[in-house]
């Protein structure tokens, strides 16, 4: 066992250059807002010029164009180039984005529904009466109303692996030879991706010489050291491979960068960077061309690129499982968590898997950047995360390899494409529409119920919760049916050409990455609210069915009315009915029975691309969002509020303690959860001044795992300063917290999201 | 026959503090000391108490029309002002009040089933060497249902702790001995009379109990709180110790934990409708801490601060 008197080093002393320092100091000044909506404008243009290409084609041309005219930057003092931020994407999948947003803020993204139905209709030549056309409509609509959340593009896994051996030259020889060797359409596929590998090629050229320009004017001998190493760096990237550790780092981010401009800035995920870097560091470092200290400054430049893209889910994975059940770590698995210690910024997303071999050293370190209060890392179990994996067809080592993807899913960097957030159904607003024969109460919203009932024909609960399974199983399935009919489409109209020329597979085959080209192609079935509504059915169950208060039509009328004139109901449902979360037999059963439900509808077909259906039981921001559109529900929440957060209790329900909370959430059969979980463990951060309340936190999640857990991560701030950061957002600009899958700044995030924070119930020392 | 049931005013699930490892501890009402710096009063009495929050009382006035004893009085400018000693605990007003301002402190298991809750956490217990904890109050008041209870939980497979002033019959030791691996046992001041003072008792049993318990073999931790004005003073834990490293039984002292005075406890005196005689302290300064540490260490007894 280990002992908390092993402590990490001080945050103080990890080292932080003079050069990170001023960039740190500089990062959020430098934006250049000309950029956002020029995107656009010239896929807009080019498409015109095009019309009669294929889709592909379109894009890859325009993406090609797009970075050659637009504007390139390397700060005087960079040690990187390269830096970015979101552009619009109207032309990339149906999405609202306003071109006037602020590039140091979240911009407010929306599906366009009526664009991805037109889109849909017009691609597989539906009629608007056919069956599939109205069974979209209702999905489509339901995502207005929030019944379901839907979103595609982004949340991948690039090759990066394979990048890092062959460079962008190499994707250019496997484009030649793809193209030589298809014919048709396939050659089509083949060209549009060659086009964006050459288009890497000419970009990463355009930074060779903006640097080699900067470097011959610079007079301080560190930045003209910097810069040529940059413009050296980048020329060589324009003829071969990656030679070392920094032209590894600076050909990652290029690519990153690159990605922005094809795929929106959501969960474009890294990969085991550890993994992949290590034979750059290993031999720099044996060669003693680099030192630890520089692998830290130029791992800190490439964090103040990733930081440029606010609250998009860059995921790096770090540390898991060898071949031969050891642990994997090296230097840069320790590097990677300091960097985020340091630099307290909410990208990249860290992720560690965790494995019950670990040395004390490295959990010593995430414990280290557990204190930080970041949320980071979130703690994968490397076994339970393998074992779900193997069981969508994946083989032991494929399984092995896999890093997360955005929030807390999983795939296999490069082999697999596995669109993850396709669909979300919101539990809770099924209440909603049984309590109104299909209606919505918040908005113009009509859902045909699949059975409507008379509420007061119903007579036990038996009955009733058949009912809500019945619904929410029926839901799933359509909106199972309906994104079948999009993701089919998407090839076609929203291909994705560079990404693909970083996936294994798709230069192999000629073939989109949309379309299935690569070995493993998956999709996200996912939940919202869970909690919110298994408590809502333990309410009906004992008021309407056990102590017989009122009849269940009754009880619809107060849900209705959002309990204006029945405080005596609200304060029974809110205050004594039993709630998820505190180890309670017989309201937990209804978690893990439904989601055992959901998980046989989500796995009763494939998908069109031939691989699984996977099933999600995390919320990223959305229980929050959701919560904002959806009425108010039987168990006490108001309409307008909050819903539960992924996995875990209603915020403040949980009144047991976190032994209570794990143990009812274990009760659920996780294997499932192919498509990934979160569980949020919220403590003061007084609790981990005690080593051994360190200790026993350790202990905690050994126990969490070794029945069942699968993901946790902890938020270390108090409440006292998460009130103040409200209060006063400018004094707190840094503050960094965990929402749910993700971390992201507090004053970034929508006053809901921020109430839902600050609710959950805060464990401490006792 | 079973032995009388007791209130329990909480079952604390992933407590760390209360001995080895993550344990449930288990606080019983009813208290024969009365220790200016109590931080559980609401287990100070042995009944079912109402707890009244004023932080989250609106004034709602339902608690005023449903209790049965009119206890409760909203004031026109709307304050909720409370006739304790009117109430006879029923609940009523705990269960109506919308904001859970009032709340009723005291639950009575049926010994099966208390062991059914902490059962909840074996799996916790095995992982980090813990176990559970009855704490109060003082649980010795209550020997035979202890004793029930120990004697249960140890059939189970756990390990045991009571945690103990230790002012009662020896006796009363003596029945839940077998059955508990660990007794957490408050020594809190030397001088008989400013113990008298402080706790409302004289320490002198407490001490002849302690010798006569880690002679007969028993393990303990000896837990000392340092509370600014009744007893932070070098004098007190240089006799404290000297008595400690005396004992016959001193192998058997395991880990003797100083406990800095904390304000945590300040808030509920209020709630219980009593005021707290410690309100303004502030934890002892660690110049202070170490100091004291240092007199056990010298006569290399195991002491830590905690």
């Amino acid at each position: 066992m280990m002992t908390a008197s092993e402590t990490a080093v001080r945050t103080e002393d990890l080292y932080l250059s003079d050069t990170i320092r001023y960039l740190v100091s500089i990062k959020d000044d430098i934006h250049d807002r000309s950029q956002i909506p020029h995107r656009d404008r010239v896929y807009h243009r080019v498409f015109a010029e095009h019309p009669n290409d294929l889709q592909a084609l379109k894009f890859a041309k325009a993406f090609s164009a797009f970075l050659a005219e637009k504007k390139i930057f390397i700060h005087p003092r960079d040690i990187l180039a390269g830096f970015t931020y979101r552009y619009t994407y109207g032309t990339t999948i149906p999405v609202d984005m306003p071109e006037d947003y602020d590039p140091l803020y979240r911009p407010p993204v929306s599906p366009d529904s009526q664009r991805e139905y037109e889109t849909v209709l017009l691609h597989h030549k539906l009629s608007p009466d056919s069956k599939e056309a109205k069974e979209l409509r209702i999905f489509l609509s339901g995502v207005d109303a929030w019944l379901y959340k839907h979103w595609f593009s982004g949340h991948i896994l690039p090759g990066y692996d394979r990048l890092m051996e062959i460079g962008f030259v190499g994707l250019v020889e496997l484009g030649e030879a793809s193209v030589a060797r298809h014919t048709g359409v396939n050659r089509e596929f083949a060209e549009a991706m060659l086009i964006t590998s050459r288009a890497a090629v000419a970009y990463t050229a355009r930074y060779a010489a903006l640097a080699a320009e900067m470097a011959s004017q610079a007079e301080d001998p560190l930045c003209r050291r910097n810069l040529s190493r940059i413009a050296d760096s980048c020329r060589h990237l324009t003829k071969g491979k990656p030679r070392n550790f920094f032209d590894a780092v600076q050909l990652l981010w290029l690519a990153q960068e690159m990605m922005m401009v094809e795929n929106i800035p959501a969960s474009e995920s890294l990969g085991r960077m550890d993994v992949y870097l290590a034979p750059f560091y290993e031999r720099d470092v044996q060669t003693g061309v680099l030192t630890y200290n520089e692998a830290s400054e130029i791992l800190d430049a490439l964090w103040i690129k990733f930081s440029g893209n606010l609250h998009s889910y860059q995921a790096v994975t770090v540390s898991g499982t060898n071949a031969d059940g050891t642990t994997f770590e090296n230097d840069l698995t320790y590097l990677i968590m300091q960097s985020t210690r340091k630099l307290m910024f909410d990208q990249p997303l860290i992720d560690f898997r965790y494995t019950d071999g670990m040395s004390k050293r490295l959990w010593n370190e995430v414990v280290a950047l557990i204190k930080t209060g970041t949320g980071f890392p979130g703690i994968f179990y490397d076994p339970i995360c393998i074992r779900a994996k193997e069981s969508t067809g994946q083989t032991p080592e494929d399984a092995r390899n896999y890093a997360i993807i955005g929030c807390v899913e999983t795939g296999l960097p490069g082999h697999e494409y596995t669109p993850t957030e396709l669909v979300h159904l919101n539990w809770p607003k099924l209440f909603e529409l049984m309590f109104n024969h299909g209606h919505a109460t918040m908005q113009e919203f009509c859902a045909p119920l699949f059975e409507d009932k008379d509420l007061d024909s119903i007579s036990s609960f038996d009955e009733f919760y058949a009912w809500f399974k019945s619904e929410m199983e029926q839901f799933t399935a359509l909106s199972i049916r309906s994104i079948e009919l999009i993701e089919t489409m998407i090839p076609w109209c929203f291909p994705t050409p560079y990404l693909s020329s970083l996936m294994v597979g798709c230069y192999e085959k000629g073939m989109d990455v949309t379309a299935g080209a690569c070995r493993y192609n998956n999709t996200g079935v996912s939940t919202c609210g869970l909690a919110t509504a298994v408590d809502s059915l333990a309410a009906i169950k004992q008021v309407v069915y056990e102590d017989h208060l009122m009849p269940l039509s009754e009880f619809a009328k107060a849900v209705n009315a959002n309990f204006e004139g029945y405080e005596d109901l609200h304060n029974i449902v809110s205050n004594h009915c039993p709630k998820f979360g505190n180890d309670n037999d017989a309201v937990d059963f209804y978690m893990s029975d439904l989601i055992a439900a959901f998980g046989r509808v989500v796995n009763s077909r494939k998908n069109p691309r031939g691989g699984h259906y996977m099933t999600g039981l995390y919320s990223v921001e959305d229980h929050a969002k959701a919560g904002m559109k959806t009425a108010a529900t039987p168990d006490g929440r108001m309409a307008g509020m909050y819903e539960s957060n992924s996995m875990a209790s209603v915020q403040g329900k949980d009144v047991s303690g976190p032994t209570a909370l794990i143990n009812s959430v274990v009760k659920t059969d996780l294997n499932i959860a192919t498509n990934g979980m979160v569980l949020d463990l919220k403590f003061n951060p007084q609790f981990l001044e005690s080593p051994a309340h360190v200790d026993a936190l350790k202990m905690l999640i050994d126990t969490y795992f070794h029945n069942g857990g699968m993901e946790i991560q902890f938020s270390v701030v108090s409440r006292e300063t998460l009130l103040a950061a409200q209060q006063e957002p400018e004094k707190y600009r840094n503050l960094v917290v965990r929402v749910s899958g993700f971390s992201a700044y507090f004053r970034s995030l929508n006053k809901t999201t921020q109430d839902e924070i600050i609710a959950r119930t805060e464990y401490q020392a006792i | 026959m079973d032995a009388a049931i007791p209130y329990i005013s909480n079952l604390q699930r992933f407590s760390l503090d209360d001995g080895p490892g993550i344990r449930t501890t288990v606080f019983l009402k009813g208290c024969n000391l009365h220790c200016a710096w109590c931080h559980n009063p609401e287990c100070m009495v042995a009944g079912a108490t109402l707890q009244f929050i004023e932080a989250s009382c609106t004034a709602c006035g339902k608690c005023v029309s449903v209790c049965p004893q009119n206890v409760h009085t909203i004031t026109e400018d709307g304050c909720h002002l409370l006739d304790r000693t009117r109430c006879i605990a029923c609940g009523k007003c705990a269960y109506h009040c919308p904001h859970t301002a009032l709340n009723l402190i005291g639950t009575l298991y049926q010994p099966e089933d208390l062991l059914q809750q902490i059962l909840k956490d074996q799996k916790y217990y095995e992982t980090s060497g813990g176990g559970v904890t009855f704490s109060g109050g003082e649980p010795m008041l209550h020997p035979a249902y202890l004793a029930q209870m120990l004697h249960m939980c140890r059939e189970a497979g756990l390990h045991t702790a009571v945690d103990t002033a230790g002012c009662v019959p020896f006796s009363s030791f003596e029945a839940v001995l077998p059955w508990t691996n660990l007794f957490l046992y408050d020594i809190k001041l030397w001088d008989e009379g400013r113990h008298r003072a402080a706790t409302g008792v004289s320490n002198r049993r407490i001490l002849e109990n302690l010798d006569t318990l880690t002679r007969a073999g028993a393990d303990v931790y000896i837990r000392t709180p340092v509370i600014p004005s009744f007893n932070d003073d070098p004098e007190t834990f240089r006799q404290i110790a000297s008595f400690l490293a005396s004992l016959p039984g001193r192998d058997h002292i395991r880990l003797i934990q100083l406990l800095p005075y904390h304000s945590y406890g300040v808030g509920k005196y209020a709630s219980m409708g009593q005021s707290s005689r410690t309100a303004e302290l502030q934890p002892p300064p660690e110049a202070f801490m170490q100091q004291a540490l240092q007199l056990y260490l010298d006569l290399d007894l195991p002491a830590q601060i905690s």
